[in-house]
């Protein structure tokens, strides 16, 4: 699970994020809503350990505030899943697995490939041939196989086709089913509905809306998005 | 163990780039080539030399044929009498040879600035004509040759950049340096786990080469201290070099700016430096035309030889005084003839003086070279590099210094044997060519 | 087009780390062209010193046999030109001291080079070291940014959408930054021009104004391959990577691998061959100490017929003095062919290097750079005849006056005054004017304007053939 309590964050004079309260529990998709800059990066790069905040906690579970074990729980997908080039699918999990401590042999790294929708004939081919949805598979896969609990991801949908865009949503509901606690970031008002359980709208720092996506319709999360936005 | 993995699956990330392959293979022959270079270099010097000790031993085998058939000396030349030590002296080819370091495959250093063999005559002296570099061309001179030691100076840290310029520089373009983070936590060890692959890889490449070259040439017997010095020296050029690119790693973002940086560090070390130290040493100390050196050979020489015989009696009494004890020293009568053929040692001495004045104004020079090292280290490790591979200035003056020394010898003896009236016979021909080292 | 050029140079004068930079390259040119002067001038001082040092001492020489002041000799010292503070070439390598005397030719002494450990393997901080190296990187990386920065943020799309064409826009940027290449080189220039402005000649004006354009013609070479590489390779980085290598292979590599192997395609014999070769073709001649075989027999029946003498005791001249003379053209004809021999394989050695700017622009601006600063090897080779001609006509004089100055043969202690060795003129270097000089740089030249015109044309196909997706 994800929590944090009353984050305060500063860049210089600009308030960045604002007593943020966010829970995110296992098994949930979180979406998190916002225009540029009003603190989806700052709240993930806290998360992830890159930011310190102000003020406020920032607990993914275990309790610790040692940042190497959180970062032994966290899976994060950036928007742009851009692996080596010049590596195939398969090394490129295998390398991201051993910088992680984690080693499998050929066939678990095929299958965690193919657990996360990657055609197997791709699995050899160099990731420069992949397309982006290919690539924020291999990605997904990294944190899978890296047996994260908590999945951070920045923008995922964005550039995808919707089939890619459909397939990363079912994934990302396994991957909550079997128990990961997931917080995505995203400008993508109709995945999000489709995707999250739970969805928070930030503005300038504050978040200025919560709600369970099984209760709005994509209009109705649209018409509330922009309400906020334009006041 | 992660360690382990990042470093191990460098190999790949180095095999799966065909760029920083090829240029590792071409830096490889590049260094092949260069040793092979080298290795002409040393043969030739060797053949130069042992065509000149066969051509010597011929001399000396004539002569020793003329005291066996009661000849006084080469038929044209009549007044030629080599029972007269001044002749028997003359007739001994006498030079000084700098025999090429086992080690100079791996460095020709300054070995091309300077010549390695000398004819030492009665008159020579260590600023002679034939002191001189072989014949060769100035401009291949000026762009420097494809030895060793250059390459793995100068060439060896802009491969390193080939290799390490895009560790980080690739994740950071592609913007996945973070996930690297959250996989892996510390992503300065990690960048190091990376750059130690690289470092070992070019240590062992350049040590390698160096082992090579000592087990042909058996330098490992000859000169261990050496290449145990070239190899600890290579290891801390490369790990310095890579220090340097840690950092700018570390502290840069993105391959263009890393390239960039990189680059601008190895001009700033390799060129701009050593140019500045350069061109401030010459306006410090400009080239020295040497004027104090033509004047003893010339105008100063030529005052001696204007001078009274008595006077140059004295003046040899002097430098010798052991000359007072020959047989000549005890005559009433000064001999004009054993004087002039032994004046050369008045002007050895004057030589000896102005070349000591010389010599000091080169060490004030180095002095200066030394005392930059601070801030030129590229400088100290290729002055350094070559003083292990005996190329370097003061093995040459090491060399002058020995040359210096036969001269000086010759001329003792000649003056001695001179002054003692000896009559040469050929056992005491032989008892000459011993005292220069010839085995007859 | 000018717009696009206008507004390029906007862009990088309002980039601070540009023009830091510039600033940077600007100072130390100025600085490096000034202290270079102030060495030059230093260096001209110290020799003319020496020079005048030498001469002094030939002037006050008391009477004495002419042939004894042959040996007494002379020196010429290679002297340094104005030029010399842009690019100093092969001078610190080769001697700077040569003995002129009787009998013997000798080789110059004294190289800068062997007076000192070794300190820079690309030699001093002069402007060609800053012209061949560091500001060819410098216009790289501009060139690099300025092509990869405008498809990389989307602005080419824009551009392509507002009607400029590729062509137009690729040129635009390699004209920008060629042109600030030209104005370092121009401030250079200036600066040269201004601290020299005594002794300005035509012929040092013609050859800053080739120094110029070779330098802008290589940097138009550069910086085109570099836009075109970026243009062509879709990886920036790959791009970069390539426009790298090619400049340490062109600068660092190349020069030392073609310079060793041209070296290797002629070699030379080595000193002792060489002068062997020379003692065995000069003890075939009349020896001028050991009057004795065949040439002196004919020269001595040939001087007793001219004079109609019977013996050379009986001729109104000093024969050793007409012996002396002859042996020494004999001297002469045996320095012509083997001297003329090495000179002409160094040329052969050097035109097979100026043949490497087929696929090495760098050599044939390195090959220009150090022509027009008069310190390459033809200006040596130049030197080293002027001074062997001066020793010949030395000799000569010396050899004629005692032969017919006034002695008789046998008069081994007859003295010339001191009158006579003033009278001797003493040895002037006369520089080249380079118009003579050009057509060994014919090659360099043609070699240069081929690969930017290549260059440019290859850019201009590469433009108008690709598809910007």
């Amino acid at each position: 699970m994800i929590k944090l309590v009353g984050v305060f964050k500063k860049f210089d004079a600009h308030t960045a994020l604002n007593n943020l309260c966010l829970y995110v529990q296992s098994g949930e998709i979180y979406g998190l809503l916002g225009s540029n800059g009003a603190g989806k990066s700052t709240t993930l790069n806290l998360i992830l350990g890159f930011l310190k905040a102000d003020s406020g906690s920032i607990d993914i579970g275990n309790g610790s505030n040692n940042s190497s074990l959180k970062q032994d729980m966290i899976g994060y997908i950036p928007e742009n899943v851009n692996l080596y080039p010049y590596l195939s699918g398969v090394e490129n999990l295998d390398y991201f697995c051993k910088l992680s401590g984690f080693q499998y042999n050929k066939v678990e790294l095929s299958d965690f490939l193919n657990e996360c929708g990657l055609q197997t004939d791709a699995h050899h081919k160099l990731i420069s041939t992949y397309s982006k949805g290919m690539r924020q598979k291999v990605g997904i896969a990294i944190a899978y196989a890296k047996k994260a609990k908590v999945y951070l991801l920045d923008e995922p949908a964005s550039g995808l086709d919707p089939l890619s865009s459909n397939e990363l949503s079912e994934l990302l509901k396994k991957l909550a089913k079997n128990g990961a606690a997931i917080l995505m970031a995203s400008h993508d008002i109709f995945r999000v509905r489709e995707t999250c359980d739970k969805i928070g709208i930030l503005k300038n720092g504050n978040l200025v809306k919560e709600m369970n996506a099984s209760q709005v319709s994509s209009e109705e999360l649209e018409g509330i998005y922009l309400n906020f936005m334009k006041n | 163990m992660r360690e382990l993995h990042v470093f191990s699956y460098e190999f790949k990330h180095f095999l799966k780039t065909p760029a920083k392959v090829i240029t590792y293979l071409f830096f490889m022959f590049a260094c092949a080539y260069s040793i092979y270079n080298g290795f002409d270099l040393q043969n030739k010097q060797k053949q130069t030399i042992q065509n000149i000790e066969i051509e010597n031993k011929n001399k000396v085998l004539k002569v020793l044929t003329w005291f066996e058939e009661g000849k006084s000396g080469p038929e044209s030349k009549s007044w030629v009498d080599i029972s007269n030590p001044y002749w028997s002296l003359n007739y001994i080819p006498t030079y000084m040879l700098k025999h090429p370091s086992s080690l100079l495959p791996l460095g020709v250093g300054q070995a091309e600035q300077y010549g390695y063999y000398k004819e030492i005559t009665n008159w020579s002296s260590t600023y002679d004509n034939d002191m001189v570099e072989e014949l060769s061309n100035p401009e291949r001179l000026v762009n420097g040759n494809i030895d060793f030691s250059f390459l793995v100076i100068f060439l060896l840290p802009v491969l390193l950049i080939i290799l390490t310029y895009n560790i980080k520089g690739l994740e950071d373009d592609f913007k996945f340096d973070k996930l690297i983070t959250i996989q892996f936590g510390a992503i300065k060890k990690w960048i190091f786990i990376r750059f130690l692959f690289y470092v070992f890889l070019l240590i062992f490449t350049v040590v390698f080469f160096i082992i090579t070259v000592s087990v042909i040439n058996n330098s490992l017997v000859t000169d261990f201290s050496q290449v145990k010095s070239l190899i600890l020296l290579s290891s801390l050029y490369i790990i310095f070099f890579a220090t340097i690119f840690y950092f700018i790693a570390v502290y840069s973002c993105g391959s263009s700016a890393i390239a960039f940086k990189m680059i601008s560090a190895w001009l700033l070390l390799c060129v701009l430096i050593p140019g500045s130290v350069h061109q401030f040493a010459s306006m410090k100390y400009p080239v020295n035309y040497m004027t104090d050196y033509l004047d003893v050979n010339r105008k100063e020489a030529y005052e001696v030889f204007e001078l009274s015989t008595d006077s140059l009696y004295y003046r040899l009494v002097e430098i010798y005084p052991a000359l007072n004890e020959t047989v000549h020293g005890q005559e009433d009568e000064i001999d004009n003839r054993i004087i002039r053929n032994t004046v050369c040692a008045v002007i050895n001495e004057m030589n000896k003086n102005v070349i000591k004045d010389i010599e000091q104004q080169n060490e004030a020079k180095n002095q200066l070279i030394f005392s930059s090292y601070w801030v030129n280290p590229v400088s100290f490790v290729q002055n350094k590099w070559n003083s292990y591979t005996f190329t370097d200035y003061y093995s040459y003056k090491r060399y002058r210094s020995n040359v210096q020394k036969i001269i000086d010898k010759k001329i003792e003896l000649l003056s001695v044997e001179c002054w003692g009236r000896r009559k040469v016979n050929r056992s005491i021909y032989q008892q000459y060519l011993q005292e220069f080292n010839y085995d007859m | 087009m000018k717009n696009i050029v206008i507004n390029e140079w906007k862009g990088l004068f309002r980039n601070r780390l540009f023009l830091v930079l510039v600033c940077i390259f600007t100072i130390a040119l100025l600085l490096t062209t000034y202290l270079g002067i102030l060495q030059n001038n230093t260096q001209i001082l110290a020799q003319k010193e020496a020079q005048e040092h030498i001469r002094e001492q030939w002037d006050s020489m008391d009477p004495t046999n002419p042939h004894r002041a042959a040996h007494f000799g002379s020196y010429a010292f290679k002297p340094t030109n104005l030029l010399n503070s842009l690019d100093e070439g092969i001078n610190a390598v080769t001697g700077n001291v040569l003995r002129l005397e009787g009998h013997t030719q000798n080789d110059v002494m004294f190289s800068e080079a062997s007076q000192s450990l070794l300190i820079s393997k690309f030699g001093k901080l002069k402007p060609s070291l800053l012209f061949q190296f560091i500001i060819p990187l410098f216009l790289i990386f501009l060139s690099f940014n300025s092509y990869i920065a405008e498809r990389e943020s989307g602005r080419l799309k824009l551009l392509l959408v507002q009607g400029a064409s590729l062509k137009k826009i690729v040129f635009s940027k390699v004209f920008s930054i060629w042109i600030i290449g030209l104005l370092l080189l121009i401030s250079t220039t200036f600066v040269q021009l201004i601290f020299n402005t005594y002794d300005l000649s035509f012929d040092a004006i013609f050859r800053l104004i080739l120094f110029v354009c070779s330098y802008g013609c290589y940097y138009l070479t550069l910086i085109t391959l570099t836009v075109l590489l970026s243009l062509i390779f879709k990886n920036a980085t790959g791009a970069l990577s390539l426009s790298i290598v090619i400049w340490v292979m062109w600068t660092v590599f190349l020069p030392k691998i073609i310079g060793n192997t041209v070296e290797k395609i002629s070699p030379f014999p080595t000193r002792v061959e060489f002068q062997n070769a020379m003692d065995v073709d000069r003890s075939k001649g009349i020896d001028g100490h050991n009057p004795s075989g065949d040439r002196k027999k004919e020269l001595e029946e040939k001087t007793l017929a001219k004079y109609q003498v019977n013996s050379v005791s009986e001729l109104p001249v000093n024969f050793s003095g007409i012996l002396m003379q002859a042996d020494e053209e004999y001297g002469n004809d045996v320095w012509d062919k083997h001297f003329g021999s090495l000179y002409k394989q160094l040329q052969i050695q050097k035109r097979n290097y100026q043949l490497s700017g087929f696929f090495n622009p760098f050599a044939s601006v390195q090959s220009l750079s150090m022509g027009t600063a008069g310190t390459d090897m033809f200006h040596h080779l130049d030197f080293l005849k002027q001074a062997e001609n001066y020793r010949r006509f030395f000799i000569k004089k010396l050899n004629d006056e005692y032969a017919f100055g006034g002695s008789k043969t046998g008069d081994r202690s007859w003295k010339a005054d001191t009158k006579f060795f003033q009278s001797v003129k003493d040895f002037s270097y006369t520089f080249p004017v380079f118009l003579s000089f050009l057509s060994k740089y014919i090659l360099d030249i043609l070699f240069l304007f081929i690969w930017s015109v290549c260059l440019l044309f290859w850019l201009k196909y590469s433009s108008e053939k690709t598809i910007f997706l």
